[in-house]
């Protein structure tokens, strides 16, 4: 109980500190988002007019605690340049970028825990060096350069897809998911190789410890062991590494959304840093802090359910 | 046994969900719309507003152009005709405009124009202050239900050009979100960041569009556009590089035109060194101008000596572009009068917005060009496009910069307007006043040729003066698939998608 309480604070100070750095920060930066929205042509006036109707002709304090008490009854503000609620506007694209992640982190559970166990099993034999020294290349090779390389071999060579051919989740849900299939690949593959390396060298490292050894001589068959004892005690850094590999992943699909042409988060995010519409960025960003305290925050508590032990020593 | 059902229910599920889509993929790759009755259009970024009177970015006008119409629009020649207006007649003294409503026009949405629509359409568009041209409205009367007089309040035979800004209805209460105006496309829906979908607009009062379904998709990306082009999730993109070009292959016809812009190194007049003219004339003879179009677009562009680019034919005066040949001799000596050598070299930096590649590298070859002399040294500032408008442009904190100015009107006042002493957006500090008095005349001029010739006049005067140093309009390529044809360039930023029709 007081484990969670702890966490907790740390995670609302956390929010804290990101909500004023996101907010000062446009404070420090130049650019103004009325002269942005109206033009070089706009009279003096028609520029006072805007910036009043964006509250920015209010002082920078006032402005943070209005903003930060209306985030609390669930008004994000509105949009400076779409003139729509930031909720309705984010809303919108939550699933696009959502899904986004969750196929990425799919794949990269699918892919790379067969693959380690096949790897694990397989030590030192010859496919097992060279997949191994694939990975390492997959491994150096960026996500927005691996998303270049997939839309130029799957999309302009074997015309698997049609490269910007993002259709959205509304028009069609099924050609939705197909045109995710490729993005999310770009950024689990990396990822992958990474995980494989590192699963592969704990289930070794566990297979030679001494109860297995025991777990042999009494009579279990290898499968056994694997699955039932090295496995298990194998998956605890896993955990750690896959839940780091999640929220990695959100800041990862910023780069490969522009990649694909894909209008989620990290376009939205890039577009309104560049066009000044402070709302938004400020949306976003308190969104996925909010995230990745989520899942840091669920990683630990499940860490603690596999293994007791770790209650005990905190 | 407990792992291995784990393994059971929760991993292969998994596997077979990925293997699912890897097919959909599949299939929807295979899959080709390929009907003539709809085209996807690159645009390189989302449009500002929805609302006519509060778009400002050229970059949205220029695809709105399709669905809005004021009572005279743009044609692809440079002169003004008739739209929500079939006619009309300017008074005398230039300050009494007449219109007549077109004879059966209708919106979008069903209704007829009315006079009193066209009324609240001129008043709300003044209202919002971003076409300050507007505030020359003294009055605007509604005599009967076919005529809209629109009163001045001080002479201006140019004015005609500024009432291109869009009739909508005034029943429209929320034209921020559901757009609705006179022209060949009628506006479907839009999604922000991923498109804006128009259709053909089946009342529309001329000649209907060529394509019935059109999707202006939003290409973020720049790197992206060749592979999209090619891979046909877009047909047709306005403005790509001379190496875009380069690389596409021959399923795309590519336009050359240029892009109606007045590109140059503006020089801040009121910067120490500048405000001595035998600095900036030294610049001019600095420059060579097709050294710097080979670099930046292979070549191609149209030189400029002045505030004016070609497109504006009638105003355009190509001798200015010889009034500084390139003379590193004479540029030296003109410094040494003004007190720089070798010694004392002249010092200044170039702001430039990064956003805009051509700008950037040009910034590039003038300083290269600048350095050839021995007596200047020009520093590049690259800066980011927010800090360029209120620190550069709106603050006019800074010593030289490379951009390219457009016009929003089809009225020379457009490019000329700006030099006056006392201007709001005269961001170059220019101060003359021979200047201001030529540019007076031909406000005042109610006769066609002595305002032509007082235009003419502004235009030698800021190339004398050296006031920037004026290099080019830089060349635009447009891609189109050879599906289809029909591409006009206007000389304003505008798309004409209703010209467009499919390949036989």
């Amino acid at each position: 109980m007081r484990y969670a309480l702890k966490k907790l604070i740390s995670a609302i100070v956390t929010l804290f500190v990101v909500s004023v750095a996101v907010f000062f920060a446009f404070a420090v930066i130049p650019g103004d988002p009325a002269l942005r929205k109206l033009g070089t042509q706009a009279t003096p006036e028609a520029l006072e007019m805007m910036r009043s109707r964006m509250g920015l002709d209010q002082p920078l304090p006032v402005r943070y605690v209005q903003w930060v008490a209306a985030f609390f009854t669930g008004d994000m503000g509105t949009s400076f340049s779409y003139d729509i609620p930031v909720g309705t506007l984010l809303g919108d694209k939550l699933p696009v970028t959502g899904f986004l992640v969750l196929f990425s982190f799919v794949l990269l559970v699918v892919l790379s825990i067969p693959l380690s166990i096949w790897h694990a099993k397989h030590e030192n034999s010859r496919l097992d060096r060279a997949m191994l020294v694939a990975g390492q290349v997959i491994m150096a090779v960026p996500p927005f350069f691996m998303g270049i390389l997939l839309t130029f071999f799957f999309g302009i060579v074997l015309k698997l897809f049609t490269p910007g051919g993002y259709v959205s989740w509304q028009t069609d849900p099924g050609r939705f998911l197909a045109y995710l299939f490729w993005p999310s690949l770009a950024i689990a593959l990396p990822r992958v190789a990474m995980t494989v390396k590192l699963f592969r060298a704990e289930m070794l490292r566990e297979a030679g410890r001494d109860y297995v050894r025991t777990a042999y001589s009494r009579g279990h068959s290898t499968m056994d062991v694997l699955y039932r004892h090295v496995l298990k005690n194998a998956f605890l850094p896993l955990l750690t590494f896959l839940a780091m590999n999640l929220t990695d992943m959100v800041a990862g699909s910023v780069v490969i959304e522009q990649v694909f042409g894909i209008p989620g988060f990290g376009r939205f995010l890039l577009v309104s840093i560049l066009g000044r519409d402070y709302p938004v960025v400020e949306a976003i960003i308190m969104g996925l802090t909010a995230f990745i305290i989520l899942v840091n925050l669920v990683t630990d508590l499940l860490y603690r359910a596999i293994d007791p032990r770790i209650e005990e020593a905190s | 046994m407990k792992r291995r059902s784990l393994l059971k229910s929760t991993l292969l599920p998994m596997i077979a969900m990925t293997v699912l889509a890897a097919v959909l993929g599949g299939c929807a790759g295979g899959k080709t719309a390929d009907s003539s009755s709809r085209i996807t259009i690159g645009i390189p970024q989302d449009i500002d507003s929805l609302d006519p009177h509060l778009m400002t970015a050229a970059g949205t006008k220029e695809v709105m152009f399709n669905v809005f119409e004021g009572l005279v629009k743009p044609d692809a020649s440079g002169d003004l005709v008739p739209a929500v207006a079939s006619e009309w007649t300017v008074s005398e003294d230039a300050m009494r405009y007449t219109f007549t409503l077109r004879d059966g026009i209708r919106f979008h949405d069903g209704s007829a124009v009315t006079v009193g629509d066209i009324n609240y359409s001129i008043l709300r568009a003044q209202g919002t202050g971003i076409v300050p041209a507007l505030s020359e409205i003294a009055v605007v009367n509604t005599p009967d239900d076919k005529h809209v007089e629109i009163v001045l309040n001080q002479p201006d035979s140019d004015f005609l050009c500024n009432l291109t800004c869009a009739v909508i209805p005034e029943k429209n209460t929320s034209p921020e979100t559901t757009p609705v105006g006179t022209g060949p496309y009628k506006f479907v829906s839009r999604s922000p960041q991923e498109n804006i979908i128009v259709t053909r607009f089946d009342d529309y009062w001329g000649e209907p569009a060529g394509i019935k379904d059109v999707t202006f998709k939003i290409e973020a990306n720049a790197d992206a556009i060749v592979m999209d082009l090619e891979g046909g999730s877009v047909d047709m993109f306005a403005r790509i590089t001379s190496a875009q070009r380069d690389q596409l292959s021959d399923k795309f016809e590519v336009y050359t035109g240029t892009m109606n812009l007045v590109q140059a190194l503006y020089l801040n007049n009121a910067f120490g060194p500048f405000a001595d003219v035998r600095v900036r004339q030294a610049l001019s003879y600095l420059l060579d101008r097709q050294g710097v179009m080979n670099f930046v677009s292979d070549g191609e562009g149209a030189a400029l000596g002045s505030s004016m680019y070609p497109a504006f034919t009638k105003y355009f005066l190509p001798e200015l572009n010889d009034l500084y040949p390139t003379d590193v001799d004479k540029a030296k000596a003109l410094l040494k009068e003004a007190g720089y050598d070798e010694a004392h070299p002249l010092e200044f930096s170039i702001t430039v917005a990064s956003n805009y590649q051509q700008h950037v590298d040009t910034a590039q070859v003038l300083a290269e060009q600048f350095a050839v002399s021995g007596v200047v040294k020009a520093s590049i500032n690259t800066v980011e496009w927010n800090t360029w408008l209120s620190e550069t442009y709106k603050a006019r904190n800074y010593e030289a910069t490379v951009v390219g100015v457009d016009a929003s009107t089809l009225s020379a006042t457009a490019l000329l307007s700006r030099f006056q002493s006392d201007a709001d957006n005269n961001f170059v500090n220019y101060s003359s006043p021979e200047y201001d008095k030529a540019y007076q005349e031909a406000m005042s001029a109610v006769d066609d040729a002595a305002k032509t010739e007082a235009y003419k006049k502004c235009e030698r005067i800021l190339a004398q003066d050296a006031a920037s140093v004026y290099i080019q309009d830089l060349p635009c390529f447009v891609a189109l698939n050879k599906k289809y044809t029909g591409y006009q360039f206007y000389p304003l930023y505008v798309q004409d998608v209703a010209a467009l029709k499919p390949a036989e």
